[in-house]
């Protein structure tokens, strides 16, 4: 379980969030500009908050009142990046395995499952940039799913795909997430989302920056 | 015709490059620290580009000299490097050094930061992320850079004539050979030297042209 309670500001812009998710899909949407990376990557420790609190799992990611603040690779957490980034220079396969320090044979044959499940094996050796759009998200799935994450977080995952592959992308993330039953957040502002969960934040931007609603209500957007 | 002065110039050019290679890696990665450390190490890395070759050569003089501490020190130990083929590879390291690290640097600051994100959210620490990540990313700046860098250290001339003299079939490169023959009035010796320094040139200019439209291509089909 995720509970956030934090506020970040960049000159007049300023987030504030504060919501608490079960092992569940929730959908942040809104605007470009609104904050919805900014929020994920707070989780994920590539930005820090200003203040506030992050818990996952009971363990403390993030707090201003006791000065804790994780590095975002002690997080556990499994993050899908828009536009996939996986790394150029690095096969399918390397790129899976690129968490991994010291690569095991189980490793290896863990990431031959995870593209198995993905329907992606075939591409092991194959460049990033030979592989299609829809492939690339997979390979990124894969890439996170493969350090047992407490969390996943996806930045706008079928920004880059057209309509069929996106709807694909969307019931491959509720999949993973009923298989895997971890939180799973989804930043996006595509609609399609909506197919798979209730769950959605919206976020609305100006001077004050809020986030309305939780996601045990449901939809709860206001100005 | 004697071909040592291509020799040594290559050995020199060789060795200062392989240094300036460690050297450049060293300093981009430090400089990665903060940006009060790069400015240092811009400003520190920019000097020898600005300043004449032949005050270089002065400075390192003073510094390797006998008659100075490190040098008399150095001496000591049985390492000399005034009139040497250390002296030679001393300056033309010092003299081509900034190209090297401008580049490299130029090649890692191009890098994606997203991929960076990416990497560390993947728990990549950062000696991981910048031999994994950012070197191979950076991999034409960086081979642009070190070709740069070995031109010039093979056609130093100044500050090596400072430091390691011109001594034939010990110190003296490719430009202190064509200066030499000049100035002696052997115009086709200097001419055979100038031929072999503008082949160098040339292949050195294609090569970086050859990787800058590989480079260019891959990026196009990304």
């Amino acid at each position: 379980m995720l509970s956030l309670n934090i506020k970040k500001s960049y000159g007049s812009f300023m987030l504030d969030a504060d919501f608490a998710l079960d092992n569940d899909i929730l959908a942040i949407m809104g605007s470009s500009g609104a904050g919805k990376t900014t929020l994920l990557e707070c989780i994920s420790g590539l930005t820090s908050p200003d203040e506030g609190e992050i818990i996952l799992n009971n363990r403390v990611l993030f707090s201003s009142m006791r000065k804790i603040n994780l590095n975002p690779g002690k997080r556990k957490i499994g993050m899908v990046f828009q536009y996939h980034v996986l790394f150029p220079h690095l096969t399918v396969m390397g790129n899976v395995l690129f968490s991994k320090n010291r690569v095991t044979e189980e490793d290896r044959d863990t990431a031959v499952k995870l593209l198995k499940d993905l329907n992606i094996d075939h591409l092991k050796d194959r460049l990033p940039d030979e592989i299609s759009g829809g492939e690339r998200q997979r390979v990124a799935i894969a890439r996170a799913l493969i350090m047992h994450p407490d969390i996943l977080l996806f930045d706008e995952p079928t920004s880059s795909l057209d309509r069929r592959t996106a709807r694909d992308v969307f019931r491959l993330i509720k999949t993973i997430s009923a298989d895997s039953r971890i939180p799973v957040i989804i930043a996006t502002h595509d609609e399609l989302v909506k197919g798979i969960t209730d769950n959605i934040l919206y976020l609305s931007y100006g001077r004050q920056f809020r986030i309305y609603g939780y996601p045990i209500d449901g939809v709860k957007p206001q100005d | 015709m004697d071909l040592s002065p291509v020799y040594v110039s290559f050995k020199v050019a060789l060795i200062s490059t392989f240094i300036n290679i460690f050297l450049s890696l060293a300093c981009v990665y430090i400089s990665m620290k903060g940006r009060g450390v790069r400015r240092v190490i811009d400003v520190m890395a920019t000097f020898p580009m600005v300043l004449p070759p032949t005050f270089v050569g002065f400075i390192i003089l003073m510094l390797f000299g006998l008659r100075s501490p490190i040098g008399s020190f150095l001496d000591s130990i049985g390492i000399r490097v005034v009139f040497t083929v250390l002296g030679a590879v001393i300056a033309s390291s010092v003299v081509s050094f900034p190209l090297v690290y401008r580049s490299i640097d130029a090649g890692f600051k191009s890098v994606d930061a997203s991929f960076i994100k990416a990497a560390k959210v993947l728990g990549a620490g950062s000696f991981k992320i910048f031999f994994r990540v950012m070197l191979p990313l950076a991999w034409p700046s960086f081979l642009s850079g070190v070709i740069l860098g070995f031109s010039r250290a093979l056609g130093e001339f100044g500050a090596t004539l400072m430091v390691a003299g011109n001594i034939p079939g010990r110190t003296q490169t490719l430009p202190l050979a064509l200066y030499f023959y000049v100035e002696q009035g052997d115009i086709e010796m200097a001419w055979l030297y100038g031929i072999i320094i503008v082949a160098i040139a040339l292949a050195a200019s294609l090569s970086i042209e050859f990787l800058s439209d590989r480079f260019v291509l891959k990026k196009e089909n990304q």
